[in-house]
Formats: structure tokens, sequence, C-alpha cells
């Protein structure tokens, strides 16, 4: 996991008032703010690499903002939890919400943009189940290789999805085709 | 008593993710994501992903060169 390189305690404990008020102003809600906020020094620390030091406070507020839809995305998947029975049957069928599309759109131009060999081992892996040993086989690698690979292709999706990196840059799987 | 302390790596915690670790590593990875909060919100993050890249197969499959280049592994793969 990465560590929080470029950011220091203080700076950080200085932005908590301002970023729990926005937080706060984002849920409505005390308890949610609170968790808001730790969720998003957490996701912050973790992608403390990523931070280029110019503005840590509007940085962290960038991170909560998307922290939040998240959440609210996630929310809409999941729904709200009642029993069966209480459910209205027009609930139990349920339709893919805007936000879920959104994300979905995200997600999809997101991965057209990776370099192919990171989409390969990303679909061998993930979409078609294969165990890292098979894909290993496949593509004619170690298996540790795979891993390494794999692991970085994530990343860049993961990054790619959140908006914080458009760019690109392919890893070299000279097995491919 | 001497306190065994099984080296949990970030490829382990990308393997938990895709379900790919024997048991005992799999115990390793849940301890440690029962400390580091980091961890546990990246296999989440993961898990997440990977759930939506097989329910986007479909779209995903569509784009001709990924095709192309899977296609050419499947043959090499039942030509072996």
């Amino acid at each position: 996991m990465q560590t929080q390189t470029q950011i220091s305690t203080a700076e950080l404990n200085d932005c908590l008032p301002a970023l729990h008020r926005f937080a706060l102003q984002l849920t409505r809600n005390q308890d949610r703010a609170c968790d808001l906020v730790q969720d998003s020094v957490e996701r912050a620390l973790r992608k403390a690499h990523l931070f280029d030091g110019a503005n840590l406070r509007s940085w962290l507020f960038t991170i909560c903002r998307r922290v939040f839809l998240n959440q609210i995305r996630s929310e809409k998947t999941r729904g709200i939890t009642v029993e069966m029975d209480d459910a209205p049957q027009s609930r139990l069928a349920s339709a893919q919400t805007q936000e879920q599309v959104m994300h979905y759109n995200d997600v999809v131009e997101a991965f057209e943009r990776l370099p192919l060999n990171d989409k390969v081992i990303l679909s061998l892996v993930v979409i078609e189940g294969m165990k890292y040993e098979e894909a290993a086989a496949v593509l004619d690698v170690p298996v540790g290789t795979v891993r390494s690979r794999l692991s970085r292709a994530r990343s860049r999706l993961m990054t790619m999805v959140e908006g914080e990196n458009s760019e690109s840059e392919g890893t070299q799987l000279a097995a491919v085709v | 008593m001497t306190e065994v302390i099984t080296l949990v790596t970030p490829l382990d915690i990308d393997a938990f993710a895709d379900g790919q670790l024997a048991e005992d590593r799999q115990c390793a990875v849940r301890r440690r994501l029962g400390k580091d909060g980091g961890a546990h919100a990246y296999v989440e993050e993961a898990t997440q992903l990977n759930a939506d890249l097989k329910a986007l197969k479909f779209r995903l499959y569509q784009d001709p060169e990924l095709s192309k280049a899977l296609n050419a592994l499947k043959r090499r793969q039942q030509a072996a």
C-alpha cells in the first residue's frame, strides 16, 4: 500500500475542520460527515503519491466529493434494506439507476483508454476468470509477471475511473498476438 | 511462544480480491485487512471494479483490437 510520502500530518490536520464542514454540507448529517472525512483522509493517504504538492486543501475537497459521489452510487446500487414481505412488488424488479449507468460508462471509457496489454490481462483473469497460472500459461510468462502486470493494470484503471489520471502508460507484454 | 508473522504483500491483496489465494494466505490477508483500513478500502474498490468489468464484458469485448488479441491467445492455447 502507498504511504503518505508527500503530505505532512500538520498540514493535513490544518485542513480537517474545513474538510469536515465541507463533508457536512454534502451529507447534511453529522455522523455521515465524520465517516466521509474518515474515508476521504484514508483515500488521500493511500493516494498520497498522486498529490502534486500544490494545494492540499483543494485536493482533499476533490477527493471528498468523489468519495461522496461513490457512496451515493453505492447506496443507489444496494438500495435500502427492507424485509421482502414489506417491499412493494414494483421495487423487487430493479432497473439500472442513472448513476449506475454513468458509472458503467466511466468504467468502459477508462478501459478503452488502457494499453492493449492491460486490457488483455484484465480480460483473461477478471472477466474470463482464469487462474493466475492459466493466464501465465496462455501468455507464456511466469505467474509472478501475471500478478504484477495485473496489479499495475488494475491500479491504472482505478486511477482512470476516478479521473485522476487520463494518461496511460502501456506495459510491455511481448506475448500478446 | 514465538508469534509467526506472515508477510502480506500488495500483490497478495490483489490476489485476495481476485479470489486466487490459498486458504492460509487468505487468513493472513484477512488479518491484515482487519488492521489496515487502506488495504481494506483497496480490496473493496478492486472487488467492485472486478464486478463492474464482468458486468460490462459484452461492451468491453466490442473493442476489435482486444477481441483479436484474445482470439489469438485462445487459438494459441488450443494449439498447445
